[in-house]
């Protein structure tokens, strides 16, 4: 017996589904069995055909029901929540978490920003505290109210749960994006734009903060002073993280695949960019104009106006990269624990 | 009738074991395991199985391997000595226990 090309794909996708709700410990294992006995079913329905295809696949996996459920039976039992309801936990605590974090994340930002709590005192560590107490929460609560319904429900059957359990091809996981490889331009364009942030930060650092004016190309008239002492002292952690950013770039070129080096790279290269943009936002003012106060009192220009709006639209763009990093490390953590890359 | 049923539950889930163990005393995969224990009368799900089956191997009573050589690959198992010591003294108390209650439901009749 064999699978045509579509009922294949079909498989594929179904056990992607049910890899994500396995146990990391033993996944591959148990997925593998999992797979072997699901054929051995198609074997036993269908004895006949030759080669199987997605209809008849369809019909042995609409009697088994969702990857989700599969899984919870082939998994090693738990005790505080049963097999029953298990698989259904993780996924509800997975969603519940996600959108507690996100809904926390805005309220900080708007917060951060209506209140203007951005700047010198900025509590980065406190609203980190905030996040991980909320998800912390949430994930105390779901597992209660699942704990509950295992004592008061046990060997009963709850009729909004039984759709999760049932088959839907529209439920499955797509394929595309764990087949793809790494994109080679995507790779090319972060090496040489991390050699120009190199080259960028090297100059910075060689010039003490400064950039040279011209009026034309052949009229210099001076140096000026962008950056702050403040932001000069977090280049060469910039510096690092660029070099580490590179050298993975470079990595996935050689390779020309993801692999779970590359994914856990990824993961913590994002977790520095946080941490390093959260100390950025402690450290205000990055950026001082100075040298406009002559030109900006002679053209009768609010001078302070224009170095707060500057600064302001640093913070706000610092601001995104944190909520990038943080939807970043969420997205690779999740992909990497519930499929992970070889 | 609910809570019957519940009983009976409770009664067979202490002899599951005893099944699936007599069923290993040579290689068997999981799916064949099923259907052999399902045909002779004792129904048992995959649900029940397999955790059993890892259950019984995390105590090292049970021995698997892959195969390679079948249609597809399949994990075999199958009792090691332990095993099979623990299942020689559950059947002598599954004997026991047999005596025990036909003594005391024929008392009661």
């Amino acid at each position: 017996m064999k699978l045509n090309k579509s009922a294949s794909e079909l498989l594929e996708r179904y056990m992607l589904g049910v890899k994500r709700a396995l146990p990391a410990r033993q996944r591959e294992d148990i997925a593998r069995e999992i797979e072997s006995s699901i054929l051995d079913r198609v074997e036993e329905r269908f004895p006949k055909t030759e080669e199987i295809g997605e209809k008849e696949l369809k019909a042995a996996l609409e009697e088994l029901g969702s990857p989700y459920k599969l899984a919870g039976q082939f998994s090693p039992q738990r005790y505080l929540i049963g097999p029953q309801f298990f698989h259904i936990y993780t996924f509800v605590l997975r969603i519940v978490v996600l959108v507690v974090l996100g809904a926390l994340l805005l309220s900080i930002i708007i917060g951060a920003l209506t209140g203007n709590r951005w700047g010198a005192g900025f509590p980065f560590w406190e609203y980190l505290g905030t996040l991980w107490n909320g998800a912390f929460m949430a994930a105390a609560f779901v597992t209660l109210v699942f704990a509950i319904m295992e004592r008061v429900n046990t060997g009963k059957e709850i009729e909004e749960l039984k759709e999760l359990e049932q088959f839907k091809v529209e439920n499955l996981p797509e394929l595309s994006d764990m087949k793809k490889g790494p994109s080679r331009a995507e790779s090319i364009i972060e090496i040489v734009f991390g050699v120009l942030g190199l080259a960028f930060f090297t100059y910075l650092l060689n010039n003490n903060g400064a950039f040279p004016i011209y009026v034309n190309p052949a009229e210099k008239l001076g140096q000026v002073r962008i950056f702050t002492d403040n932001f000069l002292r977090f280049v060469p952690a910039m510096m690092a993280l660029a070099g580490l950013d590179i050298a993975r770039s470079a990595t996935l070129l050689a390779q020309d695949r993801h692999s779970s080096l590359t994914n856990w790279w990824h993961i913590l290269s994002q977790i520095g960019h946080m941490i390093l943009t959260g100390l950025l936002l402690g450290a205000f003012p990055l950026i001082a104009l100075d040298w406009m106060k002559d030109f900006a009192m002679t053209s009768g220009w609010d001078f302070a106006a224009i170095e707060n709006g500057a600064n302001l639209g640093l913070k706000v763009i610092l601001a995104l990269a944190i909520v990038g990093s943080v939807v970043e490390i969420i997205k690779w953590t999740i992909r990497e624990l519930s499929n992970p890359a070889k | 009738m609910e809570n019957v049923e519940k009983l009976k539950q409770e009664l067979r889930r202490g002899i599951i074991v005893v099944a699936v163990m007599s069923r290993l005393q040579d290689f068997q995969y999981g799916y064949a395991m099923l259907k052999d224990l399902n045909d002779r009368g004792f129904e048992i799900g995959q649900d029940t199985l397999y955790p059993l089956l890892r259950r019984l191997e995390e105590q090292q009573m049970l021995e698997s391997e892959w195969r390679t050589d079948d249609a597809r690959p399949r994990r075999y198992y199958r009792l090691n000595s332990t095993g099979r010591e623990a299942l020689e003294l559950l059947k002598a108390e599954w004997n026991e226990l047999i005596k025990v209650i036909r003594r005391i439901t024929n008392e009661a009749e």
